[in-house]
């Protein structure tokens, strides 16, 4: 029986079979009949791509800190915490989040802000596409 | 592991004269890998009008994808791959036609039942038809992974990405083709020194 290296390189060696004649002048008219393909290598950073995550991380960030931020003094009072604790487990007390007049709309607004910032990079995803063959 | 027959640099340039957009640079490409390629498509296929039709589809479809090509990794297993999966493409096609039509569904006993044999014409020597023979006889998968391994060079891992398999399952079909080729080729009648060229 034929040892393994001997086969290994039969097979390798094994020639390739011949092409009509015409073979290759076929393929070059598809080719010249074909439109100009990309001649530059496809990036994956996509300069459009990289500006709509940016704009929807700032989106996101800025709606986050607005509404952070309207409330940040009154999380920072000794007591707080337990304000916190108190209001979730007894139902009672001073509300821990106040939001009335000015202060609703501008936490509306960060919550807005913030949410357009989500959508934008969820549809920022539907455009990702990439060939296996690359 | 290597490619057989590594890329040419002739073949370098081509690929950046086409990028650059010169048409007429494919040329070079489509001389150095249509025999290539075209063997390998005959192989899936096991039918010689099949093949040429999924060589010159894998051709333009390369054309059409330089752009996407990684030049820092070798060209032949890139094209492979293609040619590769225009050929299982094209075996699913068949098969549906075949079956639609009622007849062959079986597109590898259809070859096999075939009584002219396309070999005879594309290879001359009959040692080395001897040898495509034994290939052809292999089992689909088996002589699918022969192929991009022996011929093409691809890694198992890549054979297995195109094959859509695991990396274990193409170590088994080449163990078993090789079991299979050792037998079919291994006898006192059939010595392989007339192929130790």
């Amino acid at each position: 029986m034929m040892n393994t290296d001997r086969l290994d390189a039969a097979l390798r060696r094994m020639p390739e079979p011949t092409l009509p004649s015409s073979f290759e002048a076929t393929v070059m008219a598809r080719i010249a009949r074909l439109p100009e393909p990309a001649q530059t290598p496809r990036s994956s950073h996509h300069p459009a791509r990289a500006g709509r995550s940016a704009v929807a991380w700032v989106l996101a960030v800025a709606g986050l800190l607005l509404v952070a931020g309207l409330n940040a003094s009154a999380w920072l009072q000794p007591g707080a915490v337990s304000d916190l604790a108190a209001v979730r487990l007894m139902r009672g007390g001073t509300p821990w989040l106040s939001a009335g007049g000015i202060n609703a709309v501008l936490m509306a607004l960060g919550l807005l802000l913030y949410s357009a910032g989500l959508f934008r990079q969820a549809s920022g995803g539907r455009v990702r596409t990439r060939s296996r063959l690359s | 592991m290597n490619a057989p027959d590594r890329d040419a640099p002739a073949v370098a340039d081509a690929i950046r004269a086409v990028r650059a957009g010169d048409r007429d640079a494919f040329g070079v490409i489509v001389a150095h890998y249509q025999r290539r390629m075209f063997g390998l498509a005959l192989m899936m296929t096991r039918d010689a009008t099949g093949a040429e039709e999924v060589a010159q589809d894998a051709l333009v479809r390369v054309y059409q994808r330089l752009h996407l090509y990684d030049a820092r990794r070798p060209f032949s297993p890139w094209i492979a791959t293609i040619t590769a999966r225009l050929a299982q493409n094209w075996l699913v096609k068949r098969s549906r036609v075949t079956r639609h039509e009622g007849h062959e569904i079986d597109p590898d006993r259809h070859a096999a039942d075939d009584d002219a044999d396309p070999l005879d014409d594309l290879i001359a020597d009959e040692e080395d038809r001897r040898l495509w023979r034994a290939v052809r006889a292999l089992p689909s998968g088996q002589r699918t992974a022969v192929m991009l391994h022996y011929r093409q060079g691809l890694l198992v891992r890549d054979i297995a990405s195109t094959l859509g398999v695991t990396s274990g399952t193409v170590k088994t079909l080449l163990f078993r083709a090789r079991q299979r080729l050792r037998h079919a080729l291994g006898g006192p009648s059939a010595d392989m020194q007339g192929t130790s060229r």
